[in-house]
């Protein structure tokens, strides 16, 4: 069995897959088709594509109108219902909006009327949602799948891993992983969580064999402005940046779990750690204190 | 409280959310499937202390002596099978009660076979288990043989775990056809040949409280119909039918501050012998690296005697009665400790039990134990290999 690896982009990353695979011929099939169902979710979900299904959805939204969706939609659209209600509406797939006011690429503060103009346009709770009919009474709305859907690519190409007889591999989209399985050997993978504030140093070091890893963090696009910083991750009920946790990285189960739970305790800002922490998470944090938290060991831990 | 209560209904929501995702729901599907074959070795050997010299009328004072071999083997089979086969060799020697007598001084002696006995069992059983809608199902064949015992036994047993993955339900029901044929002595009247049956059913509910605490509640059933007494003692006369009942709760708790996880098992049983027992298990699984792990266990134990229990054999007693240690009242206490060491493709593992018995242990105080209780040692050494 040989390890065969490829580098590719999507969702606005760069993407790796690692398999380990018999023979390089049909090998290199297994190695399409995983690699085309992260495409094919990248497509169907971009809000960016005119043919996309979050476009369909875009425009229902913006006449008021009603769409159905497939199971796969509707089972997405379920969990991210779900975590709205058990985060009080923090998690909030329709807060995409705010894009409209926040332009991380330019170095501009909205003002406060600008997001106060924006914010009747956010609420889960305003959509009506009755799988598989997805409906918007309030017209001008948005419903983006874009804060959970690369999370959920990582675990869907590792099915279609499994399902072409894959049992040693492991899938990395922009830094979210999903481990199909350990090496031949049983030994885990090596997995470094990278140090925010010191890029070529690890925050932790993991090993995994099975399960999924997934960090979030505001370090990378983010204004500053006076002096103050303002990072990407916006919270739906304010419309402005949240602020308490630099960087969080969290190992469940499942992708999806593990990279909605470290969104969640950036969104709760001081409590993010604390919530985590009751969650009974695998988590490390880094606070705007610079200090690290969580029940991972430190790379600076493990080492001593 | 209630925040706790709010979280980890949280992660069982949306573990549940996620689960109905069908990628989702097959990557935990295909966890719960052996993916690799595992052989297994254990070699157990179990030493029961010798019966004092001076309560002994007739025959050997040492009791059985037993080595073990247990040979196992799991391997996947297709995508959505597993295949088990278990085998077993005992190899027994010793000396056992035949009877319990007065001394003429009140005092109960025993009187025992010769040292020479010699017994081997062998054990075989295979199953088969499926997986598939969040659960699995398998079927279990076996015989066992003795020099003058042959049984065959099956089960079959089910399990399902919500799609939340927060409980588990599992249930099962077995049978077991036994047919003994005693070894003739001369000059003994001894039964010649003879069966029984027994047919048992368990239900349990597992259930994840929260990520580091887990807990089981189980309830069995069990039934004999047959021949249920000793053929090699001289008066053992029990009834032809035997109806069991027992309750048991496990709980096990993670303790991630010191990486070390408390097991709590309790379990009580009733029969319509009149035997009532109650059995508590303590250990404490130390994990020191990922690896290596260590655990010492103390178990107690208490029952109450069979309604035809005598503490000696009365020729003049008509119905039933049995002098057999295993129905008189007692407690016990056994001290563990085990060692494992885990890789991914191998693990070694030790576990040392020192049991000791007494009617003094016993609950509720006993009037007369039998004096013959059994006090015993063994050690198990066992490897896996996983490929």
């Amino acid at each position: 069995m040989e390890l065969m690896q490829h580098g590719f982009r999507a969702m606005g990353s760069p993407c790796r897959v690692h398999l380990y695979l018999d023979e390089a011929a049909v090998g290199r099939n297994v190695m399409n088709a995983v690699v085309a169902e992260v495409l094919r979710l990248e497509k169907k979900y971009s809000r960016y594509r005119q043919d996309s299904l979050a476009a369909q959805i875009m425009a229902a939204a913006q006449t008021g109108a009603a769409i159905e969706l497939d199971a796969e939609a509707a089972g997405l659209l379920d969990y991210a219902d779900t975590l709205f209600r058990e985060t009080d509406g923090l998690f909030d797939i329709t807060s995409g909006v705010l894009r409209r006011v926040w332009d991380f690429s330019r170095g501009n503060l909205p003002s406060q009327a600008d997001i106060d103009a924006i914010l009747p346009g956010i609420g889960w709770h305003k959509v009506h949602w009755c799988n598989p009919v997805l409906s918007f009474p309030v017209a001008g709305m948005e419903v983006d799948f874009g804060g959970y859907v690369k999370e959920y690519a990582a675990d869907s190409a590792a099915a279609v891993a499994l399902s072409l007889g894959v049992k040693h591999g492991l899938i990395e989209l922009g830094g979210d992983i999903r481990v199909i399985g350990p090496h031949p050997d049983g030994s885990p993978w090596k997995v470094g969580v990278r140090d925010p504030n010191k890029p070529e140093a690890a925050l932790a070091r993991l090993d995994l064999g099975r399960g999924a890893v997934a960090s979030s963090g505001d370090y990378e696009r983010a204004i500053v402005y006076n002096g103050k910083r303002y990072g990407h991750i916006l919270n739906p009920h304010t419309g402005w940046p949240v602020s308490g946790l630099t960087a969080v990285t969290v190992v469940a189960e499942h992708c999806l779990l593990a990279g909605t739970a470290c969104t969640v305790a950036m969104l709760k800002g001081e409590h993010g750690a604390h919530w985590l922490q009751q969650l009974g998470m695998d988590w490390i944090a880094l606070n705007d204190q610079g200090q690290i938290l969580g029940n991972l060991h430190s790379a600076q831990a493990s080492e001593a | 409280m209630k925040h706790n209560n709010k979280t980890s209904g949280t992660l069982a929501a949306l573990t549940g959310a996620a689960l109905a995702l069908p990628a989702i729901a097959q990557l935990a599907q295909a966890a719960e499937l052996p993916t690799k074959s595992e052989l297994g070795y254990r070699y157990t050997d179990y030493h029961e202390d010798d019966v004092d010299s001076n309560q002994v009328l007739l025959g050997s004072n040492q009791r059985y002596e037993i080595g073990t071999h247990q040979l196992r083997l799991v391997a996947p089979v297709g995508e959505r099978f597993s295949l088990t086969v278990d085998a077993l060799y005992e190899s027994m020697t010793g000396a056992s009660a035949r009877a319990v007598v007065d001394n003429g001084q009140g005092e109960s002696v025993l009187v025992m076979t010769g040292a020479s006995i010699k017994d081997t069992r062998t054990d075989m059983s295979a199953e088969l288990r499926h997986y598939g809608n969040g659960g699995s199902e398998a079927l279990v064949l076996g015989f066992s043989r003795e020099d003058d015992y042959e049984s065959i036994n099956g089960s079959i047993d089910a399990e399902r775990t919500s799609v939340d993955g927060v409980t588990t339900w599992s249930g099962g029901v077995g049978f077991s056809h036994d047919e003994l044929e005693p070894v003739p002595e001369a000059g003994i009247n001894r039964t010649v040949a003879e069966k029984r049956s027994f047919l048992n059913a368990y239900v349990a509910r597992a259930r994840v409280h929260s990520p580091v605490w887990q807990t089981q509640l189980g309830l069995y059933l069990g039934w004999y119909d047959g021949y249920l007494s000793d053929p090699y003692r001289s008066r053992d006369i029990r009834p032809d039918s035997r109806q069991q009942w027992a309750f048991s709760g496990r709980s096990r708790y993670f303790l991630k501050a010191v990486n070390a996880a408390v097991h709590v098992d309790y379990r009580y049983y009733q029969d319509d012998w009149d035997i009532a027992s109650h059995t508590l298990e303590l250990a404490w699984y130390q994990s020191f690296t990922d690896a290596f792990t260590v655990s010492p266990r103390v178990r107690y134990y208490s029952q109450s005697q069979a309604e035809f229990y005598v503490p000696t054999d009365r020729g003049t007693r008509s119905g039933d009665q049995s002098s057999d240690f295993r129905l008189s009242p007692y407690g016990a206490i056994a001290y563990g400790l085990g060692i494992g060491y885990y890789q991914p493709a191998f693990g070694v593992n030790l576990y040392f039990e020192h049991y000791n018995s007494d009617g003094d242990y016993a609950l509720k105080s006993v009037a007369e134990p039998s004096p013959f209780l059994v006090d015993y040692r063994l050690l198990t050494l066992g490897v896996d290999y996983r490929f």
